[in-house]
């Protein structure tokens, strides 16, 4: 075998190195920037579970998780986000009530109340979040 | 040239003599020249062909190595730097919208919510250390503390498998965080970060904390007034005397 023909063959080897290389580095390069911009989103099997375990606080979180500050929310998931919402508005309803601050307390209940007139099968949820604070 | 025969004129490759026709020993050995020379041509024609064919093959090859190093070298910059660059994106991007997020955050203050304020600053990258948002430091670095504060007492008050000695340590921190972005002292190297505006901000969000800790840590009015004054030390024995009590 002549000699520039093992140049080109070492060459070709190199090349074809080198692509399997960038193709590696590209792709942790790739989900690195995704990592980054990436959004974890709870799904409705996630609403489910913490509905089922009267987790009421977990689905604020997944509330919060989901819809972070913009308030962009999924219809689909409205009926637990209302209930997500409806927890948070509980939560500080009770403390103005405890402190006799009507006027605060009137802003939650004014939530709460729009939440109750729209929620369906879920009614109970609520019903169970107003006994929770009650004991509270 | 002569015929050697007729002494006719002829050409030096015709190989019989047009006017006798005989033939002609110089076309002979010039044709024979010519086939030796012309192979020779060929075979040097081929050769060259041939070296500079395997030269601009190895040089394409050359090139594109040379372009996948310098690709690879680019991407492992990326890669090893992709939060940095995906920060610095994020934090010119608040620093160009500076006008419009502060009104968002304006907003939240105005309602008092100030766990989404946290979330939106979250989302945007806005930090309590950025010079563009430093007349808000106080108030984003308090309703951090703020936001984790409500989520570890909520855990507490519902038993999380997050472990009760925890969250109640944790929900101490936060307070104590609190508390310290309370002081303005802490914010004197922060232009503008003194304003009347944060000092009602904190006030309210401080309002809210004691009625938590009032409502679901049953502390009395007269044991969370000074509370703010306390050392850390002091308000985390005082927590957690009443949240064993209530154990």
């Amino acid at each position: 075998m002549k000699s520039r023909d093992i140049r080109t063959i070492v060459l070709n080897i190199v090349i074809v190195a080198l692509v399997f290389l960038n193709i590696v580095i590209g792709g942790v390069a790739i989900d690195e920037v995704r990592s980054f911009l990436r959004t974890y989103r709870e799904d409705e099997s996630g609403f489910l579970y913490a509905l089922d375990a009267e987790d009421y606080d977990l689905m604020l979180d997944y509330y919060y998780q989901n819809c972070g500050s913009d308030g962009k929310e999924d219809k689909k998931l409205q009926e637990y986000y209302d209930i997500a919402k409806y927890y948070e508005a509980a939560f500080y309803y009770k403390i103005h009530m405890d402190a006799g601050d009507v006027e605060r307390a009137a802003k939650y209940q004014a939530i709460m109340d729009e939440i109750s007139a729209r929620v369906g099968e879920f009614a109970f949820a609520l019903e169970d979040i107003d006994k929770r604070f009650a004991e509270y | 040239m002569k015929c050697e025969y007729c002494n006719g004129t002829l050409s030096f490759e015709e190989e019989y003599c047009p006017h006798c026709g005989q033939r002609n020993k110089h076309a002979q050995q010039h044709i024979k020249d010519m086939l030796h020379y012309q192979g020779e041509f060929e075979t040097t024609k081929k050769d060259i062909h041939e070296t500079t064919k395997e030269y601009s093959r190895n040089m394409v090859q050359l090139v594109m190595i040379t372009v996948l190093v310098i690709l690879a070298v680019v991407m492992i910059f990326v890669s090893a730097n992709a939060y940095s660059f995906c920060f610095d994106y994020m934090d010119k991007k608040a620093e160009r919208n500076v006008e419009k997020y502060t009104a968002v955050m304006d907003e939240y203050i105005k309602a008092e919510d100030f766990r989404r304020l946290y979330l939106f600053c979250e989302e945007k990258y806005i930090s309590g250390y950025d010079e563009a948002y430093s007349h808000y430091s106080p108030v984003i670095r308090a309703a951090t503390d703020y936001y984790y504060f409500c989520e570890n007492l909520v855990w507490i008050m519902e038993s999380q498998d997050m472990g009760y000695d925890s969250s109640v340590e944790s929900m101490c921190n936060y307070l104590n965080n609190f508390y310290y972005c309370m002081d303005m002292s802490h914010f004197d190297y922060m232009e503008n970060a003194d304003r009347k505006e944060n000092r009602e901000a904190l006030e309210v969000m401080e309002l809210y904390i004691k009625r938590m800790l009032q409502s679901y840590c049953h502390f009395t009015e007269e044991e969370l007034d000074g509370f703010k004054d306390l050392s850390d030390a002091k308000r985390t024995v005082l927590i957690e005397e009443k949240m064993g009590n209530e154990e």
